[in-house]
């Protein structure tokens, strides 16, 4: 059964269309990648997800609730693009405002954050007030928030941006680990790499509206292709041209 | 990381605030102004508009006058227990209350006809007093730092000088302190027969100095006659009190001469007025004397 | 309701946390102490016992600056969060815009009464030591009143803070508030004497404005009156609470229809 459904979604700023009858599914314990140029609608799209915006028509369903609902989003965890937090804030303390938002008793937080910690590679951090931390560290943080409440389902902005490789590696195995764990996991890129290495799937955007979707395999096809290929045909940008360039 | 120093209000609320504060202070001034305009028909004088060499001194002088005498009236609120008139509710029905009262005594309040049934009045009524209340002579020291603050913001205010000795000499029986105060007062304004004249009435009434009260009283003769051609309500009253002193310490130093002239004047001033009267009487009563 | 009640509490935390990280109450209460312990010194002509002017004084500092606390933490909390986008991450959490506002209300609301604790605090200190006069009816009465202020002007930073910049929203909400506390009393007698357009605009203003100066103790506290009447009180705290119930509604309604 489909965890993620966008069905026709089309939705609207004045005259631009940034979303535009746009449909995929993303199934249970997979990872998908939401690839697409800049100003392609995977954050309009992300935002309908979470409930920021309303469709202007079609429908947009987690684990077949709408997102609308503060109870459906129990089940996301989201991590936003812009890794910024309250400055004045420790760790821990920024945990404990999400925790609490999230309902969780004090000693399940604890639990939750001693565990964290390490999994993000945050040791030793803990006590420092956010405006310290490097932006790897805060994109960390909001790794660890995402994952607080163990929800079922991971919505991530741009994940890799400003991790450093050995970081990217942790992070890639996390995901991966949480996909042998069950969890369903959706996240846009411009890392075409990343995708291309953890994920289940691919779905391209264009337009606002899904230009191809497929597993990784299909991509590789008869091995002659790669994921920064499919892209750019997708896109409508030759690869010789982009050689050129 | 954002490596700016903090500042107490952050960028965005710094300018608004100082306009805010800016308002608040216009606010104040234009209600005080407002106050003491309607005090100073009430009361007769004027605010003062002084010359000056250009317009940045007289803008400047004039701001201090206002802030001046937005201390004075803080005088005035503190003396009735911090109701300002305008809020009291016995002033305008009984406004000769204050000749003869006692101090710190209270009233019950008149009935809310004010209020009405108007709720915001109703609520502002008994939140905020509106009775009349005098603040006792033990307590007059609660009144100087005004005074003070009234005097340095604008040395040019006599209002302040005289409110201020008034204070000292009679509330607070510091009569000497008193003289010194109205000594720079005078100091500050050397054209002002007021001044001088409540110099001569401290040290006549509270010192029992005659001589430094006459040469006081001359001065501020001297003053008034260089003062003004026509004479307003105000001058008149100012001239008769001066020479109903004059003719006062005429009198007890027995110079019927200086006497005789002090009231021929007053007379020629306003012959119905009561110290004119008086003064008519002494002379009679001298003369008496003098034949006997 | 006990899960919104968890949210509301860790959001209230966030608040205090802000307020008291920030910093903003220790310059306020330095700049307070360098202003007023010069003042407790003054002995006009050589004479001592003048306490009610630094009464005065003392008490229009701690009001200027429980205000100032009170709209500078309520009207940045929505902005910067629309900024830095901290919005994205709090909204994504299993509350509803609702109970993110009454719970960042709530929470400016405590950091700012908190603060109002520490200048009454420090006020009652200070006029203690020089006029010996301690706690009283007024004093507690004055205390409570000044935090249906406090709601009021909280509530009102916060619904700017959803309708226009902050800067205009500062600005507006202490025009308002320093208006309506030296001629809102007036207005009514005031519409009365006026033209039919502007006696509408005034009476307007008497219903939509709040009357700040409802909660306006000073005077009796100063110049030593008596207490008022608890139901007075009372009734005064209830329509603060109405007020900034009624505002907060409208915030809400901003918020909701609020577009990220």
């Amino acid at each position: 059964m489909a965890v993620i459904q966008l069905e026709s979604v089309v939705k609207s700023f004045g005259s631009v269309k940034a979303v535009n009858d746009l449909s995929f599914e993303v199934g249970g314990g997979e990872i998908t990648g939401f690839l697409g140029a800049n100003g392609a609608g995977k954050t309009t799209a992300i935002k309908m997800l979470l409930g920021f915006i309303r469709p202007d028509s079609g429908r947009v369903l987690v684990k077949g609730r709408d997102p609308q609902l503060a109870e459906t989003r129990r089940l996301i965890g989201f991590m936003p693009e812009t890794a910024h937090y309250y400055p004045y804030l420790k760790v821990h303390e920024l945990l404990n405002l999400y925790g609490g938002l999230c309902g969780m008793s004090k000693a399940e937080i604890a639990v939750r954050f001693s565990e964290l910690i390490v999994k993000v590679g945050l040791t030793g951090a803990e006590n420092r007030q956010l405006k310290t931390f490097s932006k790897g560290m805060l994109q960390r943080v909001g790794i660890a928030q995402a994952l607080l409440h163990d929800p079922a389902v991971y919505i991530l902005d741009e994940p890799f941006t400003g991790l450093d490789p050995l970081a990217r590696i942790q992070f890639r195995d996390l995901l991966l680990a949480e996909k042998k764990a069950g969890k369903t996991i959706l996240f846009s890129s411009h890392e075409l790499s990343e995708a291309e290495l953890i994920c289940d799937n691919v779905v391209i955007l264009k337009e606002g509206r899904a230009v191809w979707s497929g597993t990784t395999a299909e991509v590789a096809g008869d091995g002659t292709q790669n994921l920064e290929r499919v892209f750019l045909r997708m896109l409508g940008v030759a690869h010789e041209e982009k050689e050129a360039l | 990381m954002n490596n700016r120093p903090h500042i107490f209000v952050d960028e965005y609320a710094q300018l608004p605030l100082l306009l805010a504060l800016v308002a608040l202070l216009l606010a104040t001034a234009v209600q005080s102004t407002l106050r003491l305009k309607a005090a100073a028909r009430l009361s007769g004088w004027e605010l003062p508009q002084r010359s000056a060499d250009s317009i940045l001194t007289m803008i400047s002088d004039d701001t201090r006058q206002v802030v001046s005498q937005t201390m004075m009236a803080k005088v005035d609120e503190y003396f009735h227990g911090g109701v300002k008139a305008q809020d009291c509710t016995m002033c305008a029905a009984e406004e000769s209350h204050h000749e003869g009262a006692e101090d710190e005594h209270h009233h019950a309040p008149a009935p809310q006809q004010a209020a009405g049934l108007n709720p915001v009045s109703w609520i502002n009524s008994r939140i905020h007093a509106q009775e009349h209340r005098h603040l006792s002579d033990q307590r007059s020291v609660e009144l100087l730092p005004w005074v003070v603050a009234a005097s340095r913001a604008s040395p040019h205010n006599i209002q302040a000088y005289e409110v201020g000795s008034y204070i000292l000499n009679s509330m607070s029986e510091k009569s000497r302190i008193a003289v010194d105060f109205i000594k720079e007062g005078i100091k500050n304004n050397p054209k002002s027969p007021e001044l001088e004249v409540t110099l001569g009435e401290i040290c006549f009434n509270a010192l029992e100095d005659q001589p430094q009260a006459a040469a006081a009283f001359e001065r501020a003769l001297t003053k008034s006659l260089a003062r003004t051609k026509s004479l307003t309500e105000e001058e008149l009253f100012l001239r008769l009190k001066i020479y109903f002193y004059l003719g006062r310490i005429a009198k007890e130093s027995h110079e019927i001469a200086k006497l005789r002239e002090i009231a021929q004047r007053a007379m020629e001033l306003k012959a119905e007025n009561v110290m004119t009267q008086s003064l008519a009487a002494w002379l009679k009563e001298e003369e008496n004397r003098k034949r006997e | 309701m006990k899960i919104a009640l968890c949210q509301i509490r860790a959001l209230i935390k966030l608040s205090l946390l802000e307020l008291y990280r920030r910093k903003d109450i220790v310059v306020v209460l330095i700049l307070g102490a360098v202003l007023l312990l010069p003042l407790s010194f003054v002995t006009p002509f050589g004479m001592s016992g003048a306490g009610i002017y630094f009464n005065e004084i003392a008490l229009v500092m701690v009001w200027l600056f429980s205000i100032l606390i009170a709209l500078g933490v309520s009207s940045r909390i929505f902005p910067h969060e629309f900024e830095k986008r901290t919005i994205y991450a709090l909204l994504a959490k299993p509350a509803s815009r609702s109970v993110v506002l009454i719970g960042r209300y709530l929470g400016a609301l405590t950091a700012a009464i908190s603060a109002l604790c520490i200048f009454y605090a420090a006020y009652t200190l200070l006029c203690g030591c020089k006029q010996g006069v301690w706690l009283s009816e007024v004093l507690l009465q004055a205390f409570i009143l000044h935090v249906g202020l406090i709601a009021i002007i909280v509530a009102l930073g916060i619904m700017g803070s959803l309708i226009m910049t902050s800067s205009a929203n500062v600005t507006l909400t202490l025009l308002i508030v320093f208006g309506m506390l030296f001629f809102g009393g007036r207005l009514p007698a005031l519409a009365a004497t006026q033209s039919l357009f502007a006696k509408t605009i005034l009476y307007t203003a008497n219903v939509v404005a709040p009357h700040v100066e409802f909660f306006d103790m000073r005077q009796r506290l100063v110049h030593e009156w008596s207490a008022v009447s608890w139901l007075v009180c009372a009734a005064v705290m209830a329509y603060a609470v109405l007020y900034s119930a009624a505002v907060l509604l409208l915030a809400d309604f901003f918020l909701r229809r609020k577009r990220f």
